[in-house]
This record gives C-alpha cells, sequence and structure tokens, in this order.
C-alpha cells in the first residue's frame, strides 16, 4: 500500500504505508483519513530536500522495531544503535543535519531525531558558551548576576 | 474561499479548545501559509474540506504534543525574576545574515542535552538562560567519565573534594538519578565509582522517589509491615527462637519472633538497631528495594563484590537487597536479577520501587592517596540496610577516613546531621583518622544526636568514652612519627603507651557492660517495656532516651569522666546522657576474621594465588610486647575518671603465632644488609605493626584496632623507602594487603 507526502514546497512524495508510518504524525493521520487515502498527506513544516532524506531514512529502518515509548530513548540507558549506514547518512553539512533534526521532530521519526540530537551533541561538544552561541546564533541573556552565579560553577567543576 | 473555511474551522476549534492555545495555532497555521505563499496556489488548487481539517489537525497535534514556545516561556517565568531579562528572552535573537538562525525547540535541545557528557553540560548551562533551564531541569544522567576530578580530592583548605563536587552537582541538577563514569578515568580509584554511584542513587531518592521517614509512604510500608506480622501470628508461622538465618530467595516468610521484639526493649540503641535490621527491614526492604550501582567496574572488583556477597554468610540475609548493574540500572536487568525473586516473592508480583542507599565513606573522597583502597564489602550490605530502614539516612562510614582533613569531616558531619541519618564510626578493621578526637567532639556536641543510629560499631563505644581517648591522638602522632624517622624504640614505646590506654577503655566497656547486664537483670519498672513491641513503628522511631530511665544513674557516669576544669556540671551530664544515649554497653559480634583475612587480599588477579599460598612456617612471628590478655589492671570505673595501675611490664603473656597471611617470611626475601641500614630497619618495623595487626588479642577488639590503624599509617614512610632501596615493591603490596 503506498501513501503520498506532501512537503511543503508541494513536492510530491510516494512512499509504502509502512515506510511512512515510522512517522507518528503520518501513523496517526493514516488513521484519521482513511476515507482520503488519495489524497496526499501535508507535511507543512518539511521542505522537499529534508523530506527526501527523512523518507531514505525510514526506507533504510523499515524493519526495525518500533518503539514507541519516549523512555526507550534514552540515550544512556539503551545507546541507540548506530550502524555504518547511519554514520555515512550523518555525513551531511550542519545546516542540513539540523534541517533534518527538526523534521524528525515534526514528523516524529524518533530514531532519526535522535540520531540527529547524537548529532548535534557530537557538534556541540567541546564548544565554549561563545562558540555555542556563534553557531546557533543565540543572545547571550544572563544578567550580571546569573555570569557571577556561572563564574562560580565554573571554579568548582574545574573544567 | 479558502481563509473564509479556515478562519471557521478556526472558530469551532475555539470551541473546544483553549484560547491561548488557539492563538497559538492560529499564529502558527497563518504564518506557515504566509512563508508557504508561493505554494498556495498549489494548496488552494488541491484543498478540501477534509484537508483543510487535516492541516489543521497537524497542526494542532504538533502544537499540543510539543508545546515549545509555551513550555519555553512557562520556564522563563518560573526562574526568572528579571522580568525584562525574561521578555527579552522571549524576544526572537536578531539573526546573523551571515548564518542561518537554527533555533531547535525546547523538546530537542533536551534530546540533545542527554548525549552531552558532563563537561559540555556545563558549557551548556552558560550558553543562554534557555539553554541553562533545559539542561538544569530536565538533566537526569550525567556522564562524569571525562571531567570527574579525580586528583582533587581534598587535599587541602580550598580544593575542593568529590564530595564537594558531586554536591554540587546534585545542587545544581535535581534530577540526576545516575552518574556515569567510565574506569579508563579512574585509574586505580575503583571506589569512586561505587560511591559516585551510591551517592548519585541516594541523592536522587532523597529527592525525588525515597519514602522519606514520617512521610505516607513511609507509613504505608510499615503498616504493611505490621499487616503481614500480624497475619503471620494469626497463621501460626512465627516460632521461638533466634532468628532463622534464611538464605532462600525465593523465601517470603520471614521468621521473627517474639521472643527477639521483647528481648530488643532493654538494649542499647546498637542492638535494637541490629536487630531491626535482622527482623525487620527484610521485609522493610522488600518494599523499597536497594541498589548498588556498580558501574565500568573492573572485573575483580566486581568479582570481589559478588564473591563477597555471595559466600558471606553473614551477610546471605541481606545479599539479597543488592546487586551489580554492570551498565546503570535497567528495569530488566533488575527483574532478571536475583532482585527481582525478592521484589516478586510476595506472591503478588509487585514490583517495589528501587530505593539506592549511599554508602559514603572518607576514604574515597578525602583519601587522595590512599593505598590501595580496598572497598569495604562487607559493612556495605549492612549499613545499606540501615540507611533503607531509617528511610533516608545517609550512610557516613568514616572508616579509612584516617588523613582526611577536617574540613571535609566538618562538611560531611554537618550535611549528614540534617535528616535522620545513620553513622557508621566503625575503626574496627584498619584505619583510623587523625581527627578522631575531632570527630568524637562534634559527636558530643551535635544538638540531635539522639536522632542518630549508631549502626554495629563496637570501637564506637570506645570513641565515646572521650576521656579514655584523651591523651590517645598524640600517641598516635608519635607512633606516625617513629615510623617516618624510622624509631623503633619511638614506636615501640608509643605502641606500649597506647595500648596501656586502650585497656583501660577496654577495661571500662567491661565494667560498662557488666553494669548494663545487672540493670537488664533488674526487674524494675520499665517504660520501653510497656509499649507494644509489635506496632513497627516501634522499630522505626528513635528509642525512649535512656535518660528517662531511672536505672541509668546520669550523674553517676558524668562523675566517672573526666572533663576539663572549665567544663560545665551540665556539660558533663550531657556528654555522659549521650554516652547513654548511644548504648554504652552494646557490642555487637564483629565479622569473621577469616572472611577478612580473605577479602583483604585486594583486588589483583592474583588473589587466587595469593589464597592458595601454602601455610608456612611463620612462628618466628611473635607478639610478645603486644599481648594484652591476663593484663592485670586495677579499674574502678565508679571511683574516679579512667586510670591505670597497670606496668608496661604486665601487658606481656605468651606469644602467639601469627596466622599465614601474615608472614612475612612468605611475603618477604631474606635479604642479608647492615642491621641498621634503614631498609633493615623499616623491614622490622614493618614485622612488628604486622605482628601487632595480626595479634589475635588485638585485632577486633574495641578500640585498639586504634593502635592497628596508626600503626598502619606508620607503615607508608617504610613502604616507600621499601620500595625505593629495597625493591621490595609487590611483597610489600602483599603486606599491606594483609593489613
Amino acid at each position: 500500500m503506498k501513501v503520498t507526502l506532501e512537503s511543503s514546497d508541494g513536492q510530491v512524495f510516494t512512499v509504502d504505508k509502512e515506510v511512512a508510518e515510522l512517522s507518528v504524525i503520518i501513523k496517526e493521520m493514516l488513521v484519521i483519513e482513511q476515507a482520503n487515502q488519495d489524497h496526499p498527506i501535508p507535511l507543512l513544516n518539511v521542505g522537499a530536500v529534508e523530506l527526501a532524506k527523512v523518507i531514505e531514512y525510514c526506507e533504510h529502518h523499515r524493519n526495525d522495531p518500533t518503539i514507541d515509548d519516549d523512555e526507550d530513548y534514552d540515550s544512556r540507558k539503551k545507546p541507540i544503535e548506530m550502524d555504518d549506514w547511519d554514520k555515512q547518512f550523518t555525513i551531511v553539512n550542519k545546516e542540513m543535519m539540523f534541517e533534518l533534526i527538526l523534521a524528525a521532530n515534526s514528523m516524529q521519526v524518533k530514531p532519526l531525531l535522535h540520531l540527529g540530537c547524537r548529532y548535534a551533541a557530537d557538534i556541540v561538544k567541546r564548544m565554549s558558551p561563545t562558540e555555542i552561541r556563534d553557531l546557533f546564533q543565540i543572545d547571550d541573556d544572563f544578567t550580571p548576576e546569573e555570569q557571577d552565579k556561572i563564574e562560580w560553577e565554573k571554579q568548582w567543576t574545574k573544567l | 474561499m479558502f481563509r473564509y473555511v479556515k478562519k471557521g474551522a478556526l472558530d469551532l476549534l475555539a470551541m473546544i479548545l483553549p484560547s491561548s492555545l488557539l492563538e497559538s495555532i492560529r499564529q502558527d497555521f497563518l504564518s506557515t501559509q504566509a512563508t508557504n505563499k508561493q505554494h498556495n496556489s498549489y494548496h488552494e488548487c488541491v484543498a478540501t474540506p477534509v484537508r483543510l481539517l487535516l492541516e489543521l489537525l497537524l497542526v494542532i497535534f504538533e502544537r499540543v504534543n510539543h508545546p515549545t514556545s509555551l513550555t519555553e516561556e512557562t520556564i522563563l517565568s518560573q526562574h526568572s525574576d528579571d522580568n525584562e531579562v525574561s521578555d527579552s528572552r522571549r524576544q526572537p535573537n536578531i539573526p546573523n545574515p551571515s548564518k542561518p538562525t537554527l533555533d531547535f525547540p525546547y523538546e530537542i535541545l533536551m534530546l540533545v542535552f542527554q548525549y552531552l557528557p558532563a563537561s559540555d553540560l556545563f558549557s551548556v548551562i552558560a550558553v543562554n538562560r534557555l539553554w541553562r533551564q533545559i539542561a538544569l531541569l530536565e538533566t537526569k544522567q550525567i556522564d562524569l567519565s571525562e571531567c570527574f576530578p579525580m586528583d582533587c580530592l581534598g587535599l587541602e583548605d580550598g580544593v575542593y573534594s568529590d564530595f564537594d563536587f558531586v554536591c554540587n552537582l546534585f545542587s545544581m541538577f535535581p534530577l540526576i538519578s545516575i552518574l556515569v563514569i567510565k574506569d579508563c578515568y579512574m585509574r586505580d580509584r575503583d571506589l569512586r565509582v561505587v560511591t559516585a554511584g551510591i551517592l548519585a542513587g541516594k541523592m536522587a531518592f532523597t529527592k525525588a522517589t525515597g519514602p522519606a521517614v514520617g512521610s505516607e509512604a513511609y507509613r504505608d510500608a510499615q503498616r504493611a509491615i505490621a499487616k503481614r506480622r500480624q497475619q503471620r501470628h494469626q497463621c501460626g508461622a512465627s516460632r521461638d527462637g533466634q532468628l532463622t538465618e534464611d538464605c532462600n530467595i525465593s523465601s517470603t516468610r520471614l521468621e521473627s519472633t517474639s521472643t527477639s521484639e521483647t528481648s530488643m526493649s532493654v538494649r542499647p540503641v546498637t542492638k535494637l538497631m541490629r536487630g531491626t535490621i535482622q527482623e525487620e527491614l527484610r521485609e522493610f526492604s522488600r518494599s523499597v528495594g536497594t541498589c548498588v550501582l556498580v558501574r565500568q567496574a573492573r572485573n575483580t572488583l566486581r568479582k570481589k563484590i559478588l564473591e563477597r556477597l555471595e559466600h558471606n554468610l553473614e551477610q546471605k540475609e541481606i545479599q539479597q537487597y543488592f546487586w551489580m548493574l554492570e551498565n546503570g540500572f535497567d528495569p530488566e536487568t533488575f527483574y532478571s536479577s536475583t532482585a527481582a525473586s525478592v521484589s516478586s516473592s510476595s506472591g503478588d508480583m509487585k514490583r517495589y520501587p528501587l530505593v539506592p542507599i549511599t554508602h559514603y565513606r572518607f576514604q574515597d573522597c578525602c583519601f587522595a592517596k590512599d593505598w590501595g583502597a580496598v572497598m569495604d564489602v562487607n559493612k556495605l550490605p549492612m549499613i545499606g540496610l540501615a540507611a533503607a530502614i531509617s528511610g533516608q539516612g545517609l550512610v557516613v562510614d568514616l572508616e579509612g577516613s584516617y588523613g582526611a582533613p577536617s574540613k571535609s569531616i566538618k562538611t560531611m558531619l554537618g550535611f549528614c546531621f540534617g535528616p535522620q541519618c545513620v553513622i557508621s564510626l566503625d575503626l574496627n578493621f584498619r584505619h583510623t583518622h587523625m581527627e578522631l578526637q575531632h570527630v568524637a567532639r562534634m559527636l558530643s556536641e551535635n544538638p540531635i544526636l539522639d536522632k542518630i543510629d549508631i549502626v554495629d560499631s563496637p570501637a564506637y563505644h570506645g570513641l565515646v568514652r572521650l576521656p579514655a581517648l584523651r591523651g590517645l591522638g598524640e600517641i598516635l602522632e608519635r607512633m606516625q612519627e617513629a615510623c617516618q624517622d624510622l624509631d623503633e624504640g619511638g614506636l615501640e614505646t608509643s605502641l606500649q603507651q597506647a595500648k596501656l590506654l586502650l585497656l583501660d577503655l577496654e577495661k571500662a566497656i567491661k565494667d560498662e557492660e557488666s553494669d548494663q547486664k545487672r540493670r537488664e537483670a533488674d526487674p524494675g519498672p520499665n517504660p520501653d517495656e510497656s509499649s507494644d513491641l509489635t506496632e513497627p513503628s516501634r522499630f522505626m522511631t528513635p528509642l525512649q532516651p535512656p535518660l528517662n530511665n531511672p536505672n541509668r544513674p546520669i550523674k553517676s557516669l558524668s562523675q566517672q569522666l573526666e572533663f576539663p576544669e572549665a567544663t560545665s556540671v551540665s556539660d558533663r551530664i550531657r556528654t555522659a546522657k549521650y554516652s547513654e544515649d548511644i548504648g554504652l554497653g552494646g557490642s555487637l559480634p564483629t565479622p569473621d576474621p577469616e572472611v577478612e583475612d580473605h577479602y583483604y587480599y585486594g583486588y589483583d588477579d592474583d588473589d587466587e594465588e595469593e589464597q592458595d599460598r601454602p601455610e608456612g612456617d611463620n612462628t618466628d612471628l611473635r607478639t610478645d610486647s603486644l599481648q594484652t590478655e591476663g593484663a592485670s589492671i586495677s579499674f574502678n570505673c565508679r571511683s574516679g575518671p579512667l586510670t591505670t595501675t597497670t606496668p608496661p611490664s604486665s601487658l606481656s603473656s605468651s606469644p602467639t603465632p601469627l596466622p599465614p597471611s601474615v608472614s612475612l617470611q612468605q611475603s618477604l626475601p631474606v635479604v642479608l644488609i647492615p642491621e641498621q641500614h634503614p631498609v633493615a630497619i623499616a623491614l622490622r618495623m614493618a614485622k612488628t605493626i604486622l605482628q601487632l595487626k595480626a595479634d589475635p588479642n588485638v585485632y577486633n577488639h574495641d578500640g585498639r584496632s586504634v593502635v592497628l590503624c596508626a600503626s598502619y599509617m606508620g607503615f607508608q614512610p617504610m613502604e616507600a623507602l621499601l620500595i625505593e632501596h629495597g625493591g621490595y615493591l609487590k611483597e610489600l603490596i602483599r603486606i599491606r594487603e594483609t593489613m
């Protein structure tokens, strides 16, 4: 059985239902839209490029056991298995991976979401707060008092 | 048409959704449409009412399941005292035109942080307020592998110990339940893995899940115990006699006896505590569980721990509640382990929550230059259970705290005196610390001392006899100096002086015990006996202070003790009362020395070789000058301060052969060297210390282990000397392990 997905920029993708159902959102929508399966499912927050990558990921992991419980994704209790394909999959530029994270979050493709978060964590590792701010374009909004507290923390953490 | 339908649909939703959520949906939906206006024609072409509703449902679904903006605002408003800053945080960041803005929502940041070790989490919390809040509020597990401060362990004032570190950590991340430490960063400090893990669990338990004393959950557990006991009585399941050491894990029936309960009513606190552990806690623990986290520990350490738990008969009754989790706590691992059979053995298959306990040892946190750091697994289960029965007790085991800075001890004691806690002051094995008197003074000055449970610490009875310990600290220092100076005569003199002092102590203890027995035999009125002993709260609450017992002459006791002249009468009485409160007459059985010897072989893989050593001729090692049995001492506990008339020469008695485990002939090669060569002197002093340690009349006796500990302390300089000049590294390590 095929399912049609439509990206935010109007591109339509046809995939197997079991592949699409790796997305919790799509799975839910398929239940709702049983009588209207001829219409593409709109994914308003996912562009075509990202959707293609998500579908590529889901195609590869279509036979993986389904894990619905967030607790099971606790990264340190049960580290996510990352095979060679996944490693190859993550060899993309940072912007693309970040977009993929957002897409996976929007579509609720949990394995991909965690894979992306792991990737993001690897990027953040060993970065200083300033570098992180620069990477994510974040403002430093701490008050002077909070800055003092942060300085104190730096002392005892002795990093 | 499209917009009309869309607006109408939103209006319909307004009937069932909160206005704030609806407005958020509306804005999202409209903005999405606006940003994608280049595709509007496409959407309009295919739009149908069903499709429109699907789009709306999609937006609603995402909004309801991922309330990013709401969550951010809530958190910021909750934790911000500065409205301006909070408001400014809500404003979108000004993007750098040269780089795209990556505005991850709350839940994604939360996930990303999960994968960060602690060192990077400390960077994350300094990024901005939102990141900080997410990291602090959502982090439940933290990886310390790359930053655990192994090398700054309370060496001097102002240097943070790992205790400080962990405390700060938990202050910052209140939801942490597991610390991750990999042994590749641990070097030879396996114990800290255990300690940090347990501490982590305990802190989480205390703050999050544990049934605090007096809490409803705690009372529920007690009621359940009472109910089960009542049922057992009704069914005739109870029987007279001593408790059966039932090691069958699948057994669900605990034999507690009314006779033992009755006898506990007149026991001092220590015995009651022990009795409580044996008879009540096994059931209580089934409702709370106990957990020890051993993560990434070395195989040898793990092996030792498991062996200890499996083969120590004394601990079999409680090993059910301990298990080792090599990869952090995992419910599946737990339920497939021994502990699962415990929790499910009651028949109702109810899964009880785990309550990790803390067993915090000074040796782990303050002894930076520790000597092999032999883990006191023997005490761990017992103390852990004591912690469990206290509900939230922080267990402080001062054993091995030798060398700990007074500041660290103060910190620890100050920390543990807040809640009801269990303190182990067991000096019985081999360690003590230079702050012994200081600790004793702090204990005696603690205003809530009667809330502290003392667990199985025979040496504690010596510790609390402050007058008897007066001067011991100086002797210990002299002993250590003698060892450092390789002064054989000085060491011998100090040992003799310490023995005299401790003989007084032993005599005082015996006298007190006999006095206690007399009081127990006295059938006079005792308010404790009138209470209902089957009530579980009886075992969970502090005893009636012995001061209220008219049979306890506090004033008389206070007059026996020696105080500085400036000490007020009230302080004297208070000290005496304190001594009574902790149970002067109690003396619990000590662990099997054979088991200890086996245990102290250390962690090396050549343990088997060590244990399989043939019992060589060790009759050359005598303890001529170290015997205390048969000493004639004139001592009257009621007549005045603790004094002795025993001459040093009367301390000697017939020599006693040493156990094979400390045979120097076996462990040290015979080398011909000049008699006054430092190595030769060190060897002789090492022998002296080993003889002292191996003396069965000294070993495991109250208070006198202090002398052994001092000797052990003094062994360090000799060890360094012998290693440097004598090439006895391996042998000395063996010696050390046998100590």
